[in-house]
């Protein structure tokens, strides 16, 4: 080697070379130490999940260095509802495993880390996969790229192509939509909702401030889905489930449950039928697949009852008994849909909660979701005005921009 | 040197223990048919079932994993094949290997090893998995040299060096460009055709991908040999740099080119096959060695007849002048480059799309204007963006791994982009480590492991 007059002997190059990594690594170690991703769902009241905050590499990163290291035979993974709204310990029960895994990001992150678990996964993947995405707020984002992100659609499908090793041999994939919905609400350690977006209109206003809210962050109520776009969800749909099918994976497609009060909003906005169209759509789709002989059940826990339309708390304390906010329920009620769609059974005998739709029921089951609508439109005449005037209002200022 | 053969057996034990009697087969069966080329009269007739029983070997293999690919729909098309399917690590570049090392023998050209000599020059486990292919004369003569018997520390510093260098290539950017070509190519699976803009895209990072995967794996290979000082040879000369096809043939992946050129191209000329049919029939067995599928056949059909476009016509595309060319001289190579790069693309796709359908699916939006401003799988982040631009620096504006360490290892000139033992360096690398280590957990197997 040519003389160079600032050369290292090897020794010093070394030193300076360890000095560097260690101190880096060390920073990062700290961070971790300091920086819990796994902490920051979890606090007063809230099931212990992993869950990213961000959507940002560092935020996904924790995750998926866990769920590569446990490689849990069962891993539910998806947005705040999968955060919020489930708990490990009612999947160990529904699936009789010891190792259930949750693991959660906002809906945004979750082509991030779908991408980065495929890598460590592709070829082990979990026995079992639900996939939990709060499709629901998000008609928009469902069939749309909104400004710039993955349609839900994609969100799935990257889950499922990727994460159900071809050689599961007991797969189960279980994609989560919900009809209606508002943005992920973020939490913090204690618990409570972002301070901008969730907290504080319920706190000042109820349900029907928490509505407004829904209209602010999405144009899904203003602008409906069309039969074009709800027909390319079949599709989609019916494409990986026809896949799960190939690999003798079991589908399941969840319609969750969300509080009455969006659900009106949804009416009141003369979207309902947009619903139905979807309802019917995939009832017929997954007929289709089953005729085939494919394992494919499609569930709605849409409906209008006692767990679904109490009315929310004022003040600091958020939701009811049931739902974190509209859109979000809570474990108890999260326990109970794994629990009909994996046994068919309900813990508390109520079977009215949650129907498996097919195309010979959907009818009848659309007709009992009017009538509740209905019943409920009647019983809140002063809810469904606050709403008439958010939603002309939100119009008013759409055709202003 | 005994130790390094342990090492290198158990090496490939960890790997892959349940398919190490092929690769202890194939080095038994290969050692005894050169001890009777080294000995018998009749050699070509001995040299010809050492080569056949060897191509047949590997073939085997690679028909078990295509029937392996059709049995299970394990593999999803490209290079992308399940760990479930299993084929001996390396095969292919230790079968090629021992190819050469029997002609090497048949041609007098080395002469027979002590077995734990030839065990060692087959097994070494930094170029046992992906190559380079190495040629005994090479490697056989180092084993008593003073640089390999005298370990030397300023190796040692380079190897580790050039390790971490591999390593970051490997980790950092081809990892990353991994997700968004998974992201392009795996909209295939929703029903989605990419749109222009995506296509494009794809394409492109889908060269990065390979070639920072590849010549990662390649620089680390390099960089451990090293470490124990043996040289071997660097597997890319920075091939999209190159102004035609032609170039990037004998720059990307060079002792795989080499091989073929050697042990394929010029044995058709000497048997008097006119060239373009030499050159065909090299291309196809490239193809059909990358894989036995109809993309890669379409593939090295296609990159045939561009090679021989390019032979017949190269007068016409060949840049004229030296060092210091004109501006038109230099623009004029620039634009070569551009288009070469884009040609390259182009026939990666075939390597990549998941079928030969989705294949033509990426070449329609490629070409069809109407989907300028579609974007089937949404819009580039700013870290992938990002990403595109650190690739197109790294790989045009900066000198290559085998021209940064040519000072340390040969004892060149140093330029100023020279690999040599200062503070800056050692921060440099420190850091690139670092990285590679905060980074590992989501690390991907390499695009050529199972070759």
């Amino acid at each position: 080697m040519t003389h160079n007059p600032t050369a290292l002997s090897p020794r010093r190059f070394f030193a300076v070379l360890s000095t560097v990594v260690g101190v880096l690594l060390s920073a990062v170690a700290g961070l971790n130490f300091w920086v819990d991703p796994t902490q920051l769902f979890v606090g007063k009241g809230l099931p212990r999940s992993s869950c990213a905050s961000g959507v940002r590499a560092h935020d996904l990163m924790g995750l998926v260095s866990q769920v590569s290291a446990a490689r849990p035979s069962v891993l539910m993974i998806g947005s705040s509802r999968v955060a919020i709204g489930h708990d490990t310990a009612s999947l160990n029960r529904a699936f009789g495993a010891q190792d259930a895994m949750l693991v959660g990001s906002p809906a945004a992150g979750l082509v991030s880390l779908a991408d980065s678990l495929l890598p460590t996964l592709s070829t082990r993947g979990p026995g079992t996969l639900l996939i939990g995405v709060g499709v629901g707020e998000t008609w928009d984002v469902l069939m749309r790229r909104v400004r710039g992100k993955p349609s839900i659609v994609q969100v799935m499908s990257r889950f499922h192509h990727g994460l159900l090793s071809p050689s599961s041999t007991r797969a189960s994939l279980g994609i989560i939509f919900s009809p209606t919905g508002c943005a992920a609400p973020r939490y913090d350690a204690n618990g409570n909702g972002d301070q901008s977006y969730f907290q504080k209109p319920i706190a000042a206003g109820g349900h029907q401030a928490f509505a407004q809210a829904s209209l602010r962050g999405h144009s899904t109520l203003v602008s409906a889905p069309s039969a074009v776009e709800i027909s390319a969800v079949g599709d989609a749909f019916q494409k990986m489930s026809a896949q799960q099918c190939e690999r003798q994976a079991q589908t399941i497609a969840v319609v969750l449950p969300v509080h009455a009060s969006l659900l009106a909003l949804i009416h009141t906005a003369g979207r309902w039928p947009s619903v139905e169209d979807t309802l019917r759509t995939l009832a017929v789709r997954s007929e289709t697949l089953r005729v085939q002989g494919c394992r494919v059940d499609f569930w709605d826990f849409t409906g209008i009852r006692a767990e679904t339309s109490a009315p929310f708390e004022r003040g600091p304390e958020m939701g009811n008994h049931s739902f974190w906010d509209p859109s979000h329920y809570r474990p108890t009620l999260g326990a109970r849909v794994i629990e009909r769609v994996i046994s068919g059974a309900d813990s508390r005998a109520d079977h009215d909660f949650g129907v498996r739709l097919r195309p010979d029921n959907v009818e009848a089951h659309i007709k009992l979701l009017r009538a509740q609508l209905q019943r409920y439109v009647d019983d809140h005449p002063d809810e469904i005005a606050s709403y008439r005037v958010m939603l002309g209002n939100a119009r008013d200022s759409g055709e202003r921009n | 040197m005994l130790w390094l053969l342990a090492a290198s057996v158990l090496f490939y034990l960890a790997a892959q223990s349940t398919l190490v009697w092929p690769l202890l087969a194939s080095l038994v069966f290969n050692f005894a048919c050169a001890h009777w080329l080294a000995v018998t009269q009749n050699r070509s007739w001995l040299l010809g079932v050492g080569v056949v029983t060897n191509l047949a070997f590997l073939l085997y293999f690679k028909l078990n994993v295509l029937a392996a690919c059709k049995a299970t729909a394990a593999c999803d098309g490209g290079f992308s094949t399940s760990e479930q399917i299993l084929i001996p690590l390396g095969i292919s570049f230790f079968t090629f290997q021992q190819i050469a090392f029997l002609v090497d023998v048949s041609k007098d050209r080395i002469q027979l090893p002590r077995i734990d000599r030839y065990a060692l020059f087959v097994m070494f486990f930094p170029q046992l998995v992906i190559g380079p292919i190495v040629h005994a004369r090479n490697i056989l003569p180092q084993l008593d040299g003073a640089r390999f018997r005298q370990a030397s520390t300023i190796d040692l510093a380079a190897g580790v060096s050039l390790f971490v260098l591999g390593l970051f290539k490997k980790v950092v950017i081809a990892d990353e460009a991994a997700i968004l070509v998974t992201r392009i190519f795996g909209s295939y699976a929703t029903g989605e055709v990419p749109g222009f803009l995506d296509a494009w895209t794809g394409a492109i990072a889908f060269q990065f991908q390979l070639y920072f995967d590849f010549s990662g794996y390649a620089d680390m290979a390099v960089g451990l040999a090293l470490m124990f000082g043996l040289l071997i040879p660097f597997s890319f000369d920075s091939p999209h740099k190159s102004a035609d096809r032609f170039e990037v043939w004998r720059r990307w992946n060079t002792t795989v080119t080499e091989f073929f050129r050697q042990h394929v191209f010029k044995p058709l000329i000497r048997r008097g096959v006119p060239p373009w049919a030499a050159l065909m029939l090299t291309a196809i067995a490239s193809g059909l060695w990358h894989g036995l599928g109809p993309t890669f056949l379409v593939w090295s059909l296609t990159m045939g007849v561009i090679l021989l476009a390019v032979h017949y016509r190269k007068r016409w595309f060949r840049p004229r002048g030296g060092v210091d060319q004109p501006p038109a001289a230099r623009a004029r190579t620039a634009l070569l480059i551009l288009i070469t790069f884009l040609v390259t693309s182009l026939l990666g796709i075939m390597f990549r799309a998941p079928s030969f359908d989705a294949a033509i699916d990426t070449y329609a939006a490629m070409f069809a204007l109407s989907t300028l401003h579609a974007s089937g799988v949404g819009a580039l982040t700013v870290r992938e963006i990002t990403l595109l631009l650190i690739c197109t620096v790294i790989i045009w504006a900066a000198p290559n791994a085998k021209q940064m360490f040519a000072a340390v290892i040969h004892a060149t000139a140093p330029t100023r982009m020279s690999f040599a033992l200062t503070a800056q360096w050692a921060i440099f690398i420190g850091v690139a480590l670092a990285i590679c280590c905060v980074l590992m957990s989501r690390t991907s197997r390499f695009v050529y492991l199972q070759f």
